[in-house]
């Protein structure tokens, strides 16, 4: 038998039909029902009407496709959905309480109504698993979301908590040099004063070598212990100096030494308190409370507050820093620094984890036709082909273990960013180079 | 010539810097050396073992550009000229699979995150170093100084 003959023998009793308009119900949950429903045109949907919110339905009926399957061949004969049609629809029925048909003609019927309940069920089964597929999609999006929130709450927690503390150091450091220098004062022209100046303006710049070359120096020049020996070759000072002043009235080698640590000591607290507001200041643009967006924004501002964030990172590799003049376009700040900071920080991690010898990242910016482009390029050990598709979705990483404490989710909000500002993102990968290129429009 | 050297290696000068400071009690008695990479530290080892001098003990962070400190430490363990040289990490940031590694594959002596206690590290160091002098038969009454007393009363116990 064929479905055609099935629904001719019987579904084609004009009388026995059914048309409904979108929202009207079928059968209604619990309902009892001895009737096979087939779908002549239009859509019917079931659902468990508890479930008011976000109440999917459990299964959906096209033309040609039955109803009441379940109510009809179970012992219950009770609908266990509310039936209702999504759009103008025709049903026809078989009700098999009223015996059209010889016992023979039904044994006839029997395998094909068989075939129509294992169909129905497998139908059932695919849609229950798309409707849980797509339940599951929505989930993630929603919990990678809230994941954003949070961090950027705690990154604008953050960043005010160390704002003040840094606040109140950076003004102390300030006053102590100060006050330091006027004790000092009496003695500006005095031998010990240059002293100062110079660990205060250079701070130890001569490297750990150098200095081991110097102390060797030191030790056969003068007699001094190992420890004043070690201190002295730090401070650069030429030997030729210290042996025209180490015999001078009201200095001595230690007192040397002496000034020039403070002035050295100050030099390193100036440095690292003004690295630390530099930094606190660019958190505070990633948090959530800070996606303003300007008129008049200046990429290259963006990209050196990138850099300054993750100074600590590119430090260990070689960072070539090519900006070019740049016309200030419409976007928003906080938002560019992250698209930045992402591309770098993979760009560097994948140069430091993939053992690359000489690293080096390479960050461009220049002016193309009617957009500002911005390269952030690597000479690390590349994408492969394969995956380049998936690179920009969510939650995929190839980063485990190491010094990583992403979520997998940077170059999606890379994406998403630069959507947001009408740009484009574009990624070469060769086994020498990987860049990615950053288009955004000029307004 | 007997020297006793203790190499420290930091990437951060300010570090290194702060290191030596705390350390300057050994002073006396031995050399503190500074190095800035791995590389340099190696330089400086090999210039102690053709000078005839000892290693007994390096102190190392683990963050460090080209060479890390565990992937260092790890060459000294795998190099059987520095067997009795002791061994500190010195870290501010290492992840579980980096201590792991480093424990297995380096043979740490100790684990010191940053900041570290100043009296703590030099307590460390002072047992490290009793060993070493102990072990390699160096006469330990010139260093009476930095020796730690407990540890040379448990040796000699053992009838070392």
């Amino acid at each position: 038998m064929t479905f055609e003959e099935f629904k001719s023998r019987c579904f084609s009793n004009k009388s026995k039909q059914v048309a409904l308009r979108p929202g009207e119900i079928l059968l209604q949950q619990n309902q009892e029902n001895h009737k096979l429903f087939l779908v002549l045109s239009g859509r019917l949907q079931g659902f468990i009407p508890e479930r008011l919110e976000r109440n999917f339905p459990v299964f959906e009926a096209n033309a040609d496709q039955f109803i009441g399957v379940y109510s009809y061949f179970s012992t219950e004969s009770k609908s266990y959905t509310e039936v209702r049609a999504a759009e103008p629809s025709l049903v026809a029925y078989y009700d098999r309480r009223i015996g059209e048909h010889e016992h023979d003609e039904l044994m006839e019927l029997m395998p094909f109504m068989m075939s129509i309940v294992v169909n129905e069920l497998s139908t059932r089964q695919q849609f229950a698993g798309e409707m849980a597929q797509e339940r599951q999609e929505h989930l993630q999006k929603l919990m990678q979301s809230e994941k954003m929130i949070t961090l950027g709450q705690m990154a604008a927690g953050l960043a005010h908590e160390l704002n003040n503390s840094i606040g109140v150091i950076s003004s102390n450091i300030d006053q102590l040099r100060n006050f330091t220098e006027s004790n000092l004062a009496a003695d500006r022209s005095g031998v010990n004063f240059q002293f100062y100046l110079k660990g205060l303006e250079e701070g130890q710049f001569l490297s750990s070598s150098q200095a081991r070359e110097n102390r060797k120096q030191l030790e056969k020049k003068f007699g001094v212990s190992k420890n004043l020996a070690r201190k002295l070759a730090k401070t650069g000072i030429s030997i030729d100096t210290l042996i025209k002043h180490s015999g001078s009235k009201g200095t001595d080698l230690e007192t040397i030494y002496e000034h020039w640590e403070v002035g050295c000591t100050l030099h390193d607290m100036l440095i690292a308190s003004r690295q630390a507001q530099h930094v606190v200041h660019s958190v505070k643009q990633l948090s959530v409370a800070e996606h303003t967006w300007s008129s008049s924004v200046d990429v290259n501002k963006t990209l050196y507050e990138a850099l300054s964030i993750l100074r600590g990172l590119t430090k260990r590799v070689e960072v070539e820093v090519d900006l070019e003049a740049l016309v200030p376009i419409k976007g928003c700040p906080g938002e560019l620094v992250q698209v930045w900071v992402n591309l770098v920080k993979n760009a560097v991690e994948s140069m430091l984890v993939g053992g690359k010898k000489n690293p080096r990242l390479i960050v461009e910016s220049n002016i193309k036709g009617k957009f500002i482009r911005v390269n952030v390029c690597d000479n690390g050990p590349g994408i492969p082909s394969d995956i380049m598709e998936k690179i920009f979705e969510p939650s995929f990483t190839t980063k485990v273990g190491g010094l990583s404490f992403g979520l997998g989710l940077g170059l999606t909000i890379v994406q998403r960013i630069v959507d947001g500002h009408r740009g484009q993102v574009n990624v070469s990968s060769t086994a020498a180079t990987t860049c990615f290129s950053i288009l955004l429009p000029i307004s | 010539m007997e020297n006793l050297i203790i190499v420290c290696v930091d990437d951060q000068r300010e570090v290194l810097s702060a290191l030596s400071e705390d350390l300057t009690d050994f002073e006396e008695y031995l050399t503190i050396e500074e190095c800035e990479s791995v590389a340099e530290a190696w330089e400086v080892i090999e210039e102690i073992e053709s000078q005839g001098d000892y290693l007994p003990l390096v102190i190392s962070d683990h963050v460090m550009p080209v060479k890390t400190g565990i992937e260092f430490l790890s060459e000294l363990e795998n190099d059987g000229r520095f067997d009795r040289t002791r061994k500190i990490l010195l870290t501010g940031l290492a992840t579980h699979q980096d201590t792991i590694q480093a424990i297995n594959k380096s043979r740490l002596d100790f684990y010191v995150e940053k900041p570290w206690d100043k009296a703590h590290l030099k307590h460390m160091i002072s047992e490290l170093l009793t060993t070493f002098i102990l072990e390699t038969g160096i006469d330990y009454q010139k260093y009476q100084g930095i020796i730690d007393q407990t540890t040379l009363y448990e040796h000699l116990r053992k009838g070392g």
